[in-house]
């Protein structure tokens, strides 16, 4: 392992050896005692010295001629034409806003998209109330209606209870004894008590009256217009 | 005192600050040769080179007041000559990675006999040597130039591009390990003797 990385380090040193920039007399020393024994080592310091004399003449090829004369009258205007708000600036701007408004648009995007989706979410909410309102009014006005139609019935049924009692009182003075005790039960049982009955199950029917022949929801106030929607909404029919 | 490219960098330097413009274009003129020779040695090609030298001494100008002489001017230089070349290597990847043809291009453009053998010869040597700096990856071409070409030691090639010591003698082997590969397969092809 130690052997390896020594190996490796001579090995990283050779151009430095062959150039003649090693300045480590030891290493150097290590270079020459291993191309003398390590056959492989040799062969790799043999290629390099070859590259290094294929290289070391070359050059890069000149400038034109009065390059370096020009170089200082054109680096001044370059200084003089970057000092004033020129057409480099504007498209410098120009690329700033090719990556920039994209994604500004794409945030207020993102923000109009959001409200707009929670305000029609409120504006269905509000909506929903408001059909949920008109449907409790209309099945409360039915159920009124209905009430009202059976208070006619019941009163009509009253009244030929009524006519029957009449009959019934004529036949007790006839029947005498034996029908006395269902005259009785009749004329005891009044209709309205029947009409009572009906209503037995249902609450606060004194308070439901009062709104009975209100036909039109929005001449209520805000306030009786909460206290019928609650008192509907406890109402069991 | 007049200055001149024999001034003394800090000199030249205070008379810029103190509002003489001229100065910079004395420090233009001192180091103008050796900046552009380090960018067109990494770049290769003369009208990248001149363009990045041109941007280093316009940074030069705007920071000049912000340079605070703790190194000497050329270290300060040759470190945004390097940096810019670097960048300008990796912004044109492909286009400077790719192995240029020295075969066919080089034929089509000297076949006509009006340059002489010892120019055709130049040429291609010129041109074999950009070639060959062209199929280095940036890290071992800049250590490549500042080791061989600028003579600079290992401690200071590692103050540039802060890396290793270790490291960057590693990048100098395999740099002239890949050119050695390059020598020899225009070898084999006939383009070099």
């Amino acid at each position: 392992m130690e052997t390896n990385k020594n190996n490796e380090d001579l090995l990283y040193s050779l151009p430095d050896y062959i150039t003649g920039k090693l300045n480590d007399e030891g290493i150097r020393h290590n270079i020459e005692e291993e191309i003398r024994i390590n056959a492989g080592f040799r062969e790799e310091y043999e290629l390099m010295k070859e590259t290094y004399s294929s290289i070391k003449d070359l050059e890069f090829s000149e400038p034109p001629a009065h390059y370096f004369t020009n170089m200082v009258p054109r680096i001044n205007q370059r200084i003089g034409s970057n000092s004033g708000f020129t057409f480099a600036h504007i498209f410098r701007l120009a690329n700033l806003f090719k990556y920039a408004l994209p994604a500004v648009s794409v945030i207020v995007l993102i923000f109009i998209f959001t409200f707009s989706n929670k305000s029609s979410k409120n504006e269905n909410m509000f909506v929903h109330t408001e059909d949920t309102i008109t449907e409790i009014m209309k099945n409360n006005k039915d159920t009124i209606k209905t009430i009202e139609k059976t208070v006619e019935s019941n009163a009509t049924e009253e009244k030929e209870l009524t006519d029957n009692t009449t009959v019934n009182t004529s036949h007790k003075v006839n029947r005498e004894k034996n029908t006395n005790q269902t005259v009785k039960t009749v004329t005891e049982k009044p209709v309205a008590n029947n009409i009572e009955s009906l209503f037995a199950d249902t609450e606060q029917t004194e308070n439901f009256d009062d709104y009975v022949y209100e036909t039109d929801f929005s001449t209520l106030s805000g306030k009786e217009q909460a206290d019928l929607i609650k008192k509907l909404s406890n109402t069991k029919f | 005192m007049e200055l001149n490219i024999q001034s003394e960098d800090k000199e030249i330097i205070d008379s810029f600050l103190d509002g003489n413009n001229s100065a910079f274009n004395i420090i233009v003129l001192k180091y103008q040769k050796r900046v552009y020779w380090t960018i067109r040695k990494m770049v290769v090609d003369h009208d990248d080179a001149d363009d990045i030298t041109q941007e280093v001494f316009i940074k030069l100008h705007s920071s000049l007041k912000d340079f605070r002489g703790e190194s000497m001017l050329f270290t300060y230089l040759y470190k945004m000559a390097i940096n810019y070349s670097l960048n300008h290597i990796k912004k044109n990847k492909n286009k400077m990675t790719r192995e240029v043809p020295i075969d066919n291009e080089f034929t089509d453009k000297y076949s006509d006999k009006s340059e002489s053998d010892n120019e055709m010869e130049i040429t291609r040597k010129n041109k074999l040597i950009a070639d060959a700096i062209l199929v280095l990856p940036d890290q071992q071409r800049a250590v490549f130039n500042m080791r061989f070409y600028d003579d600079m030691t290992y401690e200071e090639i590692a103050a540039v591009l802060n890396k290793s010591v270790g490291g960057l003698k590693a990048n100098y082997f395999h740099a002239f390990k890949k050119i050695q590969a390059f020598l020899k397969e225009k070898k084999l092809k006939g383009f070099i003797d």
